[in-house]
């Protein structure tokens, strides 16, 4: 048990726990002699936490924190990153907060262009684990994707089942599944769905979405995103991150009036007009 | 920040499909207004009148919001001769569509085009119609084209340091009313309320119809002051 106040390779102090999750427990930790604060994940399993530190040694970008070390021990592995400071999804939901519709857009656009890059990166990776725990909101709207301990390359076969049931894809809990991105996509859905019908995805009934985004009264636009989303087959879903991004944006353009889409606490992007004069209709 | 009026109007007349497509996106991001107005119209041979230009602006509009906006929001100073390479790569890329789609639905493809992409202060015009400023010169109002003469689509970037009132029309309208009509509804030397400048819009593109009805009529106007 890793407690406040121990030094870890000489280097970074433990502050306080953050939490407990399937790939480890985090901790707020700062350097010796330093006033900067890190996210420090510990776990047993080093071989699956050296492939975490990998892939966010491997992502560079404003969405996802910043690795900055690895360190171990006879017991345990340390994956440092940068530390991100805002509110999970998780908790505002918990705490009863509801979104508007244009603020779920707004989230899922963020969340989505997040998703966007790590499929088209150099080596294409897939989070495998997108759910409202790991998605922060920060004090100026930003989002920052984080925990990225079910993540991994494309087309690498996982030696162990990833993901969170009620979130993750069904071809994420085959054995020896190689899931892709459409398995992020999927995780969107359950997501936007959550945010805008408020039922939590991991407890039952599950699989419910198809007739509670209608007595919601979710837009019929709306709901038929999400639905292709949520596609069994992987296939029928949009293919990656940048594919849902766009849909997110068309639905946004629709969304029009004169009118702004704020971020949490900033004004982000105004849409002011959007005239289409055609009898040519648009697909 | 500079201040952006725009109005547009589209007559459709009494054609059964109009081979005219006008569309005006305007988003203020990095407090700073970025806006695409066009004016696109299919040289129709009947089959599908409505598909080449509605194809093209259609492109057009999804390039503005996939690709231009994010880029602006990562990047407030972007220069205006980095936005006009990338309207020529999008724009050969969606005349090279449309030209495969055209083959596939067999319909001729051509079109003429009048366009402005605006980014804060700068501006890249393009087409292979007239972009018009309306400016004073020797103490009469003129429509002023900006962009170099040819057949094919040319792209002109500029600077906006002062008032400037950019116009694009259809040819309907270049054909049926006169310089003086148009400039004694429009010029103004200063920002004219936007609801005045629809409604003036309007009762132009109202006027052109009457004249001939039979063709489609659409403008944009976009005023800007830094």
């Amino acid at each position: 048990m890793i407690k406040r106040g121990t030094v870890i390779g000489d280097t970074y102090i433990v502050k306080e726990p953050l939490g407990e999750g399937g790939s480890g427990a985090v901790f707020l930790v700062g350097k010796k002699g330093g006033a900067e604060l890190y996210t420090m994940k510990a776990s047993e399993n080093k071989e699956l936490l050296k492939r975490e530190a990998f892939i966010c040694g491997e992502i560079q970008s404003e969405y996802f924190p910043g690795f900055v070390d690895y360190e171990e021990d006879e017991k345990y592995g340390y994956l440092v990153l940068e530390y991100v400071e805002g509110t999970s999804l998780q908790s505002l939901l918990d705490g009863g907060r509801i979104f508007s519709g244009k603020e779920v857009l707004i989230l899922m656009e963020n969340i989505t262009a997040a998703l966007s890059q790590l499929h088209y990166h150099k080596i294409p990776i897939v989070h495998l684990d997108v759910k409202p725990a790991n998605v922060i909101v920060m004090p100026r709207g930003e989002v920052r994707i984080i925990d990225m301990g079910a993540g991994s390359r494309v087309g690498v076969r996982q030696g162990k089942k990833g993901g969170t049931y009620g979130y993750g894809a069904p071809e994420q809990f085959w054995q020896g599944a190689m899931p892709g991105p459409e398995a992020d996509v999927y995780a969107c859905g359950k997501l936007m769905a959550y945010l805008l019908t408020g039922k939590n995805p991991c407890q039952p009934p599950y699989d419910v979405e198809r007739k509670l985004l209608k007595s919601k009264g979710v837009k019929k636009s709306w709901q038929q995103v999400i639905l292709k989303c949520l596609e069994q087959e992987p296939q029928k879903r949009y293919p990656d991150g940048k594919a849902l991004h766009r849909e997110i944006m068309n639905l946004q353009r629709a969304q029009l009036e004169k009118g702004i889409i704020r971020n949490k606490e900033g004004v982000d992007t105004i849409y002011l007009k959007s005239i289409w004069k055609s009898d040519y209709e648009r697909e | 920040m500079s201040e952006v009026r725009s109005a547009l109007v589209w007559e459709k007349g009494s054609v059964g499909e109009s081979p005219l497509t006008v569309t005006l996106q305007e988003v203020e991001v990095q407090k700073k207004h970025l806006v695409l107005a066009i004016v696109c119209q299919g040289k129709d041979d009947g089959s599908c009148p409505q598909l080449p230009a509605g194809y093209l602006c259609e492109s057009m509009v999804g390039w503005f919001y996939n690709e231009v906006l994010p880029l602006c929001k990562r990047k407030p100073e972007l220069p205006a001769q980095e936005l006009e390479q990338m309207l020529k790569k999008q724009w050969e890329r969606a005349v090279r569509e449309l030209q495969e789609y055209g083959k596939k639905r067999n319909c001729k493809v051509e079109v003429t085009i009048s366009g402005i992409l605006l980014w804060g202060s700068c501006f890249v015009a393009f087409g292979n119609r007239a972009v018009y400023v309306l400016n004073r010169r020797f103490n009469r109002p003129r429509k002023k084209n900006i962009l170099p003469k040819g057949e094919s689509v040319t792209f002109q970037t500029g600077e906006v340091n002062s008032f400037l009132s950019f116009y694009l029309e259809s040819e309907a309208m270049t054909e049926i009313m006169k310089e003086e009509e148009i400039l004694e509804s429009l010029y103004t030397e200063t920002f004219m309320e936007e609801r005045k400048l629809e409604k003036r819009l309007g009762e132009l593109g109202k006027a052109t119809l009457s004249r001939m009805q039979e063709r489609s009529a659409g403008a944009i106007i976009l005023e800007v002051e830094p």
